[in-house]
């Protein structure tokens, strides 16, 4: 590993091409990393550091005291003395440039500092019900589930009806074979906005508007995944399909049990998308969904940000909750792209 | 045990036709080879018989049945592809019984057969490896052992061999022709190897441009091929030819003159020329002696350009003649000659076959 990672274009220098390379990638790393690392931070803040400036790498939170003769607890400062001694104190309110203060060890004794003289004293804190909240809150795990009956049902439904097209696409012959597959391409290069008020016309006359199936059924066949699959399969011998066929295998059998299977690089890869595709999802859904009991996590985190106030904290950590699951599938998929078993059995 | 009957057997691809009315009979439990050079049609007969390929007209019967429009499953056939063709993604033993679990037989069926098939083949030792770990060979005896558990009416094999090394491909041919006598099944063989056509089957189909040219016993090719193009195509090295003219007719043969073989005297009856005709004159290269010719018998002279010896048996190939006709001659064990130098041969006329310098068919109706 240290070996790999210290590997330069010739051994024992490092010239100018291994700078660009470093350079390069560390570059990338940090323009990619440090958004999802300050998300993840700043989403274990209180509310009230997330707006504070200068920001502080570390989530931290107010010490707080509570005084007898008090009913809430009371915020702790250091007061420097005009002698330049420093004494612990606790805030009572604030007006203006000056403020009421009180030493913790005598609460019947308050007195007036000029603001000047105060620092807040902080510890670190990490704010969890950022997380529990609105999972409370904002009936979260309906959301949750929403968008994961979506992307799942979509996902294997995208794998189904795509692979089906792609294997007639690639190994059937008929008349109007091109034609169709040109047409199916053609149709990557219309944009959402174009047809989103047609097909929510469509969903309405199906009487799917506000219901999940009415997202799933409008996305799952893509050209992209037919496009995918078909390259793919047009690598898979036709004489394995073949020997298939003399084997008594059926159509469908053929299908079921030999392409698919050697078609599962190709299908990590579909399956990969359509999980990211669906799982960020937010026009379409939007367009769809109307009652808050169907909405998916994309459309329920924007109901977070209301008119005149945007409740950072809550949606940072809901970003970072929806976050997870495209993370975990693309780790678990993604050594299923560069693998390659159609070509082993036949030589 | 299935007899094949193929009459007037046509295959188009649109306008184009490249099988041209094909009729072979194949006996119930008969080896057939089907050879033939690159692109003269076999794969696409064998294909036919097998129901991948639609026949576009004709009939195909297996046992008096017609199967023209029977799917490959319901004419019961097995086929071993050149490339294999197994299933990469799945065991051996996956391999071996998917074809079984299509025809939804009993499990303990099902593995009785697989494992006797493994043990007859001797791939039982790896019957839980993917393909991909497998050598050619085991490949290759994967590949006839899907075709074996199937208990087919009928075996196809697509130039099996091909894809095997030379020691290999001898061994294989051997099993395969042992597998024959054991299961006693109907086989076709295609290949554009004439040793393993001669050496496997009991029949010869020789095929060219979508025609048969001759169908016969391995031997009868040999021996009296039907036409140039046989003649040329079965026997290794090839036949060697000479232009010649028939000089006279007689009842005890047909005397020939030739440029490169002199005069000499073709005996045999019922040799269909006249004089004056022109003729090609065939010779197998090892019909050729070394040597002066003797009286009576024909003869040339070559210079030799290259000697190939194999210890038991050398081929010595030269020039005959200023128009360079080629000339090979068969010398037992080994022999060795300067590249350049003449050398004589001759040979026996009755063994010289005669062919039409028209259309090429073969003038001598009577063994030679």
């Amino acid at each position: 590993m240290i070996a790999f990672l210290t590997r330069t274009r010739h051994a024992g220098r490092f010239d100018l091409t291994d700078w660009l390379a470093w350079g390069w990638a560390i570059l990338g790393t940090l323009v990619v990393a440090i958004p999802i690392a300050w998300a993840v931070i700043s989403s274990l803040k209180t509310e009230a550091e997330i707006n504070s400036f200068p920001p502080a790498l570390v989530p931290r939170a107010a010490q707080t005291i509570t005084v007898d003769g008090q009913a809430k607890p009371l915020s702790m400062w250091v007061r420097t003395m005009p002698d330049g001694s420093e004494q612990t104190v606790a805030l009572l309110r604030r007006i203006g440039l000056s403020a009421t203060v009180l030493d913790p060890s005598k609460p019947e004794e308050t007195f007036r500092v000029p603001v000047a003289e105060l620092r807040q004293l902080k510890e670190f804190h990490l704010q969890w019900s950022n997380y529990s909240e609105p999972m409370k809150q904002f009936n979260f795990l309906r959301y949750l589930w929403n968008t994961v009956f979506v992307t799942v049902v979509a996902t294997v439904l995208t794998l189904l009806l795509n692979s089906m097209a792609a294997f007639a696409l690639s190994k059937y012959r008929f008349a109007g074979r091109n034609a169709m597959f040109a047409l199916i391409l053609s149709t990557m290069m219309i944009p959402l906005s174009v047809i989103m008020v047609p097909a929510f016309m469509v969903i309405v006359g199906l009487n799917l508007a506000d219901n999940l199936w009415g997202v799933i059924l409008s996305t799952v066949s893509t050209p992209t995944g037919v496009f995918l699959l078909r390259q793919y399969m047009l690598t898979i011998p036709d004489d394995l399909i073949e020997a298939a066929r003399v084997d008594a295998a059926s159509e469908f059998r053929i299908y079921w049990r030999i392409v698919l299977p050697l078609c599962a690089p190709a299908l990590a890869v579909l399956a990969i998308f359509s999980v990211i595709w669906r799982w960020n999802d937010f026009l379409w859904p939007l367009i769809v969904l109307s009652s808050p009991e169907n909405y998916t996590l994309q459309i329920g985190l924007s109901s977070l940000q209301g008119q005149f106030n945007v409740q950072w904290h809550y949606i940072l950590a809901m970003t970072v909750v929806t976050l997870l699951p495209v993370t975990v599938v693309f780790l678990f998929l993604q050594k299923y792209i560069t693998e390659g078993v159609a070509s082993s059995g036949v030589k | 045990m299935t007899a094949i009957s193929m009459k007037d057997l046509r295959k188009s691809y649109g306008s184009l036709e490249v099988i041209h009315g094909i009729d072979i009979d194949v006996g119930s439990g008969e080896f057939v080879a089907l050879v033939g050079p690159s692109g003269c049609g076999k794969s696409t007969l064998l294909r036919m018989i097998s129901g991948l390929e639609p026949i576009s007209a004709g009939q195909m019967s297996f046992d008096d049945q017609r199967v023209n429009d029977l799917s490959p499953a319901q004419r019961q056939i097995a086929m071993v592809f050149q490339s294999y063709a197994l299933y990469p993604h799945m065991s051996v033993r996956k391999n071996l019984s998917f074809g079984l679990e299509n025809l939804r037989m009993d499990r303990a069926e099902i593995n009785r057969r697989v494992d006797a098939a493994a043990k007859m083949l001797a791939i039982d030792g790896y019957l839980d490896r993917r393909p991909k770990a497998l050598s050619g060979g085991q490949r290759q005896r994967v590949a006839i052992g899907r075709a074996i558990v199937r208990q087919p009416r009928v075996f196809l094999f697509d130039e099996p061999l091909s894809n095997l090394d030379a020691k290999l491909r001898v061994q294989t041919r051997s099993e395969i022709t042992k597998l024959h006598k054991q299961l006693k099944t109907t086989m076709i063989y295609v290949t554009h190897d004439q040793v393993e056509a001669m050496t496997m089957a009991q029949k010869i189909v020789v095929l060219n441009k979508g025609k048969v040219e001759q169908i016969g016993r391995p031997l009868d090719l040999f021996e009296r091929p039907a036409n140039l193009f046989v003649a040329g195509f079965i026997g290794s090295p090839r036949m060697n030819l000479y232009p010649g003219k028939v000089a006279s007719t007689g009842s005890d043969g047909v005397t020939l003159d030739s440029a490169y073989l002199g005069r000499f005297l073709v005996p045999g009856t019922g040799i269909d020329v006249q004089s004056g005709d022109d003729v090609i004159i065939g010779l197998r290269p090892s019909h050729l002696k070394l040597g002066p010719a003797t009286p009576g018998a024909g003869g040339g002279t070559m210079t030799v350009e290259q000697v190939e010896s194999m210890g038991h048996e050398t081929f010595v190939y030269g020039r005959t003649g200023q128009s360079d006709e080629l000339t090979i001659v068969h010398v037992p064990g080994h022999f060795e000659a300067e590249t350049g130098s003449s050398l004589d041969f001759t040979f026996n006329p009755a063994f010289a076959h005669l062919f039409s310098s028209v259309d090429g068919r073969s003038l001598k109706g009577a063994r030679m």
